[in-house]
């Protein structure tokens, strides 16, 4: 039964996005087109524009996917939907797995094809620099580390989104057990929701900065970074949001096993 | 056929079917529509229809054959004697309705007669 | 065993007491009329039944058990409202009751829908309200299901419909099944009930057979239900 909800599920949501990837790829391939041809002043001017493009569909995408994902939770488990979703014979566990699966899945999508997007357009040895001193790390770091670390960093934003998406569910599910403005509660509380865990990260953070100055200069100083030290931080953001996302789960699992009340 | 929704449904269907009956519209020893095709044809609920069948059985018009289903009466004066109790109602009603218009008993006899 | 039991069931949204302890059982192989004005808790009541709410207290069991998987499995819920998603074609939404219920009759959908002159292709986002919502009877009626719940479903059609819907209500529901339908147009459906229930005010204040009723009381449902609630 899993399979057919995810089944269902996941073409709602990649319906509209799978138009927003294609785009994005064909503006990043643009991009790089228009900007390998030299000397051009016409060519580099539309490059700019290209470039603008598959940045805004990049973060169209991110929107856009956790939007359809908070919509999808809406509509399917308290609008009219719902009529048929909770009379289908599936357990609540399997619905809400599903939904929260839906999550991961179209993001690791999103965050996949914006890698593969920003590699297109992007990817040459100078922005690779520029990467290193944006980042003030030291210079002579091999470009392999490089993209080892942008990887991770990917993966702490993946998570990061999916994070975003699973407070917002959390926040539609406080806000739907109240009798009206459900909506509106639900935007309050999720963003409650959001802002209150964010908050313990800092206060994690600022206690490990306590006992390690690395860490520490890393939010205080303009210094170059220790990329090992960057790295630490990366795997414990990867814990800590792995952590939070189990944790959201498990507390919307319980909120939905005790029912809902549909409009 | 239109039920009148101030009488019970199933004494409305049972006058219907006796009169199909006594009528010959449904032959003697001959099988009776089963109960879901009865309850379509009538648009009424199957269990409507099961309670007048059973006060048809329970009168004698009607018998069911255990996996054939229910048939008519091959018994004729039975049905002869149910058709004179109608035709009997009949007259009594036709009677009781001239009585309320001041008509005596012999005047409407004469009045079917033509004597006006 | 009773097929579907409500034992002191009380509904609050807030303040509000929308049901006060409803007990009411359920035999297999009738069709009931659940009979009250708008806004006195029949689609409360229908909704509990189907898991969309949650009792503030009370017990509901269908077949013996609680609501749950196994109880979805063997009720077949006509809601008032289209709840169908409106990017689907016809036959998706046939698709998707295939795959979730095991007693759907596909072949009978179809045919129920060709009767209807109901293009399978159609999307239901260009289909009248009224067309989709004999999309959704069929779908509910082509299940071979134990109790068929239908919540106002000859509200805003036309009289040619009504009949139409009645029977195929009445052709279709299995056999020893029951159906409980909810309505305040009694007129056009007494014929077909075998028990009714008023409710009003949250409350159930009658239960009977209805050739019984008429015969005491002497006239049609639909009067005495008009006596029984005069404003």
């Amino acid at each position: 039964m899993l399979k057919k909800l995810l089944k269902y599920d996941l073409k709602w949501i990649f319906k509209l996005l799978i138009v927003f990837y294609s785009i994005a790829i064909v503006f990043s391939i643009l991009t790089r087109i228009l900007f390998s041809i030299d000397n051009s002043t016409v060519f580099n001017i539309l490059g700019q524009i290209c470039s603008g493009v598959t940045i805004s569909f990049i973060f169209s995408i991110l929107i856009n996917n956790i939007m359809r994902c908070w919509a999808r939770f809406i509509k399917n488990l308290y609008g009219d939907e719902s009529y048929l979703t909770h009379t289908l014979p599936v357990n609540k566990k399997t619905i809400f797995i599903s939904k929260f699966l839906t999550g991961i899945i179209t993001m690791f999508a999103s965050v996949l094809v914006i890698l593969i997007v920003l590699f297109i357009a992007y990817y040459s040895k100078e922005n690779l620099e520029w990467v290193k001193t944006s980042l003030n790390i030291l210079a002579t770091i091999y470009n392999s580390t490089i993209i080892k670390l942008l990887l991770i960093i990917f993966l702490v934003f993946f998570l990061e989104m999916v994070f975003t998406i699973f407070a917002g569910y959390i926040g539609i599910l406080l806000g739907h057990r109240s009798n009206d403005k459900r909506i509106v509660k639900s935007i309050i509380y999720g963003f409650i929701t959001y802002m209150a865990t964010q908050t313990i990260t800092l206060i994690i953070m600022f206690i490990c900065g306590l006992f390690n100055k690395d860490i520490m200069n890393l939010f205080m100083t303009n210094n170059i970074v220790n990329i090992d030290i960057l790295k630490i931080i990366m795997y414990g953001a990867i814990l800590l949001y792995t952590v939070y996302i189990v944790s959201y789960y498990v507390i919307g699992l319980k909120i939905f096993k005790k029912g809902i009340d549909v409009d | 056929m239109n039920f009148n929704n101030d009488r019970p449904i199933y004494i409305q269907l049972l006058e219907q079917l006796q009169v199909l009956i006594v009528s010959g519209k449904i032959n003697s020893g001959e099988r009776i529509s089963s109960v879901r095709d009865l309850a379509l044809e009538y648009k009424v609920n199957p269990n409507t229809v099961q309670k007048a069948l059973q006060e048809l059985e329970n009168l004698g018009l009607i018998y069911t054959e255990r996996t054939n289903g229910k048939f008519v009466t091959s018994d004729k004066k039975l049905i002869e004697k149910y058709k004179k109790e109608f035709a009997k109602e009949q007259v009594n009603n036709y009677f009781r309705n001239m009585n309320s218009l001041g008509f005596t008993n012999e005047e409407a006899i004469n009045y079917l007669k033509g004597d006006k | 065993m009773n097929l579907l039991e409500c034992k002191n069931i009380c509904k609050d949204f807030g303040k509000k007491k929308v049901l006060k302890n409803i007990n009411l059982i359920i035999p297999k192989g009738k069709i009931i009329g659940l009979l009250g004005k708008n806004g006195t808790g029949k689609t409360t009541l229908i909704k509990l039944i189907n898991d969309l709410l949650v009792p503030t207290s009370g017990e509901i069991l269908i077949n013996g058990k609680p609501v749950g998987v196994e109880s979805k499995k063997i009720v077949s819920y006509l809601p008032e409202r289209t709840y169908l998603d409106k990017s689907m074609k016809v036959i998706d939404v046939i698709k998707y009751f295939e795959e979730f219920y095991d007693n759907f009759d596909s072949k009978k959908a179809k045919k129920l829908l060709k009767d209807l002159d109901l293009d399978l292709n159609s999307k239901l986002s260009k289909m009248s309200k009224g067309m989709q919502e004999k999309v959704q009877l069929v779908l509910v009626m082509s299940r071979r299901a134990d109790l068929y719940i239908l919540d106002e479903p000859l509200g805003g059609v036309d009289p040619a419909t009504r009949d139409y819907i009645l029977d195929t209500i009445l052709s279709n529901f299995n056999e020893g099944a029951s159906v409980i339908i909810s309505t305040h147009l009694i007129s056009d459906i007494e014929r077909i009930l075998d028990e009714v229930i008023f409710i009003d005010k949250g409350k159930i204040i009658l239960t009977s057979d209805t050739d019984t009723l008429r015969e005491k009381e002497n006239s049609s449902i639909d009067e005495i239900f008009r006596r029984m609630f005069k404003c």
